[in-house]
């Protein structure tokens, strides 16, 4: 991209942004200095229209070491170990240019969790697509899923989990939401404050090159028509160095006395450098002409902006360079002195020793923000009458093949799950499981939101989803005790999506006061649009549940035959919001809102109940409701399921509750004595049999069964 | 004993062959090494790691098998030491010209990860005096080139040799099941000694009792009890 303009509202700076550039500044900016600021102040890297309703969100917690603001939220998960957990977007690179886009997304949120000190340990990955039928589709799906198995493969870090929805709100704007998360001990906790007179800057990692320039202001505008054209803003990853620099950070980091150290993301070198000094509130100088270069004729706003992946930038003691450079020349790294903390609170960039910014720091600690205008919040739609009996036999098979419920297994096959051994639980249901190290604690984590309950009521669908991904790592037994989120919505200019941001953010609020799980950060991205189409409402909630025995999570040892099938919870008490109801035609009620004191009730039964050794499975009642819940036993564990049911109405079977589970064990009195204790209804259903096939007997309704193989074929998907 | 894993770079699975050595052979110094810097002077077992050592670049394990660290391996082999190529160590082998064959992607054109069923086919090497013939084990796969090319001579020579080590099958041990498409369904094979050998699956993903993953360990601890009886040197 040439930056040629002066005029500094051409590069999207509003007439008020420049005046207070200008009044920070003392005086007129150059050209090189309007085109970093108009960088550092998008929204992506600025969250003008978000940070002040972002201080909403509950982020304080007797387990955060790290909340919002660093690279990634740290949680204490006791022995001396932590986790480090975010999920970010990389929405419009991965509409452009799919396989790039999603490969660099994954390298990117990787960084933010090493940027902790923390060893990256796995991803998980939220993905939204247009219906299958759409054109676009396949093409896109079959690129991001190429793009995550390319990087996440190559880097040594396993996939074990996310969520997939198709609707048709992402046809021309599919969501790419890429979540690390790493391990480290308490000790190694790092930030990205520079500090300390004469500390020096080491850029470690990949050459620059032109790839990627502007990538932060291009994901602060809506997709235009002809978004290929886009493509050189895509930035293309190396998985191979990015492997390398892990190492190579990691090692320095264990040897040598970092100060600080900050990913190179968005706004690159310019973003880095600024953030660390604005955080620490130092001056420093930064030295362009040290910064190792791909290609020759780099102009300085291209070398300070260009978002060449694989780099990292640290601060060290002057004492510790030589080491440094000398670990990562070992192991195959470049690692450049580019500049320095200094006295006073000057930012200089140097080229040579040719001055050509000077600018205090103070003009790049706080970006301005911006005033979003709502619209009112709109009248919920009166309910519609609900069917009263349905044929639950064929409903059920037509949910198991619609595309949001059939099985994800062809994507995530396709993602090596078990590098590192950490993968404890691999993925295919509710949450993953992973062990921090042999013998050490470790996390059950999930992604959740559902766009049809978002598009529905964008407050209580992103409540719901902060619900639905608790009690996803709740049926491993693991006890929620920090979230991450990404929320994704169209432009924050026009009311109607404004209005959705507040509801997104004011729903996951009540949710996590009401559940007690601190926010520990996350990622807005906005201007989600594509030709005057905004993409449903989708608060994309990351979860981490803390599990102390990971071995020992509930469905490690799994089912036999002749255990009790059991509903812990509360059933649906209506359709509103389900799967059935699009499936049936009866939209466009907005869900129930969650009951979080039965909820509640729920997540601490299962945490109780992993502590007791007494369940072998545990399924949360979700998408599709109780029977494809049951379904979904049947297919994941090859073993049979013989259900007598309380009722045979639809809400019953297809409602989609806030606090139900199945649960697996082999002695349901001792479920239901702890179930009792703590106020949560209990209702033994059936047996689990060595007949592969789910049976099921409802009062009115004559017994069916199906067998695991009509139950696998109908769930076949066959998305890729 | 000792044994050592090579990391090269972009190896991604070395942490894990080591650890599941130390889990597999109690009392053994277990050691990784930069690829760069091998001295496999007194080793007895030498591991090369599934990964993408150089990225795969060019083709999986051919960069590799041009690193120094080659003539150290091979120099282990010719005074009887013990050499474990999983996944892409096994590629690395191949390219390296110490197995023979040869890699294509898989027959269904994309990266696998799934447990898979193998039958020990030979047991013709102390790394599998821990397996009988005909016994069948559970182990991950992971990869994307793991269509492993023999023609029909090489196949028949190394089949009369005994030299066919491992085999994926169905679950039952008998039927015929081959995830990526490997000539005669080949998981893994024997140097021409049996003190090499080459596999797909990944024992050290399998060296994992408490959770109910531990056929690896009858791999990677069979060279203990070998060793045990007698040494390399």
């Amino acid at each position: 991209m040439a930056i040629s303009a002066f005029d500094p509202q051409a590069l999207g700076l509003t007439p008020s942004e420049c005046d207070l550039a200008r009044a920070l500044a003392g005086r007129e900016l150059s050209e090189l200095e309007w085109a970093i600021l108009s960088v550092l102040w998008s929204e992506h890297c600025a969250y003008k229209h978000s940070r002040a309703l972002l201080g909403r969100l509950p982020s304080e917690g007797e387990r955060v070491l790290a909340g919002p603001g660093g690279g990634a939220g740290v949680l204490d998960i006791g022995e001396g170990w932590a986790v480090a957990a975010k999920i970010e977007s990389h929405n419009h690179p991965s509409a452009v240019e799919p396989l790039q886009g999603a490969a660099t997304g994954i390298g990117g949120i990787m960084r933010d969790v090493l940027s902790m000190g923390a060893r990256p340990a796995a991803f998980l990955d939220s993905l939204r697509f247009g219906m299958p039928s759409a054109p676009r589709t396949d093409y896109l799906l079959r690129g991001v899923v190429a793009g995550i198995a390319h990087y996440g493969n190559c880097v040594g870090v396993p996939t074990v989990g996310g969520d997939l929805y198709f609707h048709p709100s992402y046809e021309r704007n599919p969501l790419v939401n890429a979540m690390c998360v790493g391990f480290l001990r308490h000790g190694d906790l790092r930030d990205s404050a520079a500090r300390g007179v004469g500390n020096r800057f080491l850029l470690l990692g990949a050459r620059t090159g032109r790839d990627g320039i502007g990538g932060a202001a291009f994901a602060s505008v809506t997709l235009r028509e002809d978004a290929a054209e886009d493509r050189p803003r895509v930035q293309v990853g190396d998985p191979f160095l990015g492997k390398l620099m892990i190492e190579a950070t990691l090692e320095i980091m264990d040897s040598l006395p970092v100060v600080a150290i900050q990913d190179l993301g968005a706004a690159g070198l310019a973003g880095a450098f600024l953030e660390m000094c604005a955080k620490g509130g130092v001056g420093a100088e930064l030295w362009l002409g040290r910064v190792p270069l791909r290609e020759r004729d780099l102009a300085p706003a291209e070398v300070l902006l260009s978002e060449s992946q694989e780099r990292m930038l640290l601060l060290l003691e002057p004492d510790a360079v030589q080491a440094a450079q000398a670990i990562a020349r070992r192991l195959g790294v470049e690692a450049a002195e580019v500049g320095e903390v200094q006295d006073g609170e000057d930012i200089v960039v140097l080229q040579g020793d040719e001055v050509l910014s000077r600018l205090p720091v103070e003009l790049f600690a706080k970006a301005p923000t911006a005033e979003i205008a709502p619209a009112p919040p709109p009248l919920a739609p009166p309910a519609p009458a609900e069917p009263r009996s349905c044929d639950g036999r064929s409903s059920l098979l037509a949910l198991l093949a619609s595309p949001n419920l059939c099985s994800r297994q062809s994507v995530y096959g396709r993602y090596d799950q078990d590098v590192g051994l950490r993968t404890v639980v691999r993925p295919g249901m509710d949450a993953a499981v992973l062990r921090a190290a042999p013998g050490a604690p470790g996390v059950a984590v999930a992604t959740d939101q559902n766009p049809l309950k978002c598009s529905l009521s964008p407050r209580i669908g992103a409540a719901l989803a902060v619900c639905e991904a608790a009690r996803n790592v709740a049926a491993r037994g693991a006890e929620p005790i920090g979230l991450t989120n990404c929320l994704n919505l169209g432009s924050p200019e026009r009311p109607l999506a404004a209005r959705q941001l507040v509801d997104v953010v004011d729903g996951i609020a009540e949710a996590a006061r009401e559940l007690r799980i601190p926010v520990t950060g996350g990622n807005v991205s906005l201007y989600n649009e594509s030709g005057g189409q905004s993409i449903a409402p989708t608060p994309v909630i990351g979860m981490i549940g803390h599990l102390p025995d990971p071995e020992r999570a509930i469905g490690v040892a799994g089912p036999r035959a002749g255990m009790r099938v059991l509903l812990l919870g509360r059933p649906a008490e209506s359709l509103a919001g389900s799967s059935y109801a699009e499936l049936a035609g009866v939209l466009p009620a907005p869900p129930d809102p969650p009951e979080y004191e039965a909820l509640r009730g729920l997540l601490t039964l299962l945490v109780r109940l992993r502590e007791e050794g007494a369940l072998a499975l545990a399924h949360d009642v979700a998408g599709g409701g109780l029977l494809v819940a049951l379904a979904e036993i049947v297919t994941h564990t090859r073993l049979g399921l013989a259900v007598h049911l309380e009722e045979a109405t639809p809400r019953y079977l297809f409602g989609e509750p806030s606090a139900l589970c199945v649960a697996i064990a082999p002695d349901a009195q001792v479920v239901a004595a702890h179930a009792k204790a703590l106020g949560v209804r209990v209702k033994e259903i059936g047996e689990v049999t060595e007949v592969a096939e789910l049976s099921v007997d409802m009062p009115t309704e004559p017994h069916w069964a199906l067998s695991l193989a009509r139950l696998a074929e109908a769930s076949r998907g066959d998305l890729l | 004993m000792t044994a050592d894993v090579v990391v090269f770079p972009g190896s991604n699975c070395d942490f894990d062959a080591a650890a599941a050595l130390s889990t597999a052979l109690p009392g053994a110094t277990v050691r990784r090494q930069w690829h760069a810097d091998l001295d496999l002077s007194g080793t007895d077992l030498c591991v090369l790691p599934g990964g993408f050592a150089y990225g795969d670049y060019l083709r999986a394990g051919a960069l590799a098998a041009r690193s120094p660290a080659i003539a150290a391996v091979k120099a282990l082999i010719a005074r009887g030491g013990l050499v474990l190529g999983i996944c892409n160590g096994f590629q690395v082998l191949v390219e390296a010209g110490i197995l023979p064959g040869a890699f294509q992607t898989n027959s269904v054109q994309h990266f696998l990860c799934r447990d898979v069923q193998v039958r020990v086919c030979s047991t013709a090497s102390p790394l599998l005096a821990g397996v009988r013939e005909g016994d069948v084990l559970r182990l991950p796969i992971a990869h994307q080139e793991g269509n492993y090319r023999l023609t029909p001579p090489e196949y028949e020579h190394l089949l009369g040799e005994g030299r066919i080590a491992l085999r994926y099958c169905g679950e039952d041990g008998q039927s015929e099941e081959n995830p990526n498409g490997s000539y005669g369904a080949v998981a893994g094979v024997l140097g021409a000694r049996g003190r090499v050998l080459g596999m797909m699956p990944h024992p050290e993903r399998a060296a994992w009792p408490k959770i109910g993953r531990a056929d690896g360990l009858r791999i990677l601890g069979g060279a203990a009890a070998s060793l045990a009886q007698g040494g390399v040197r």
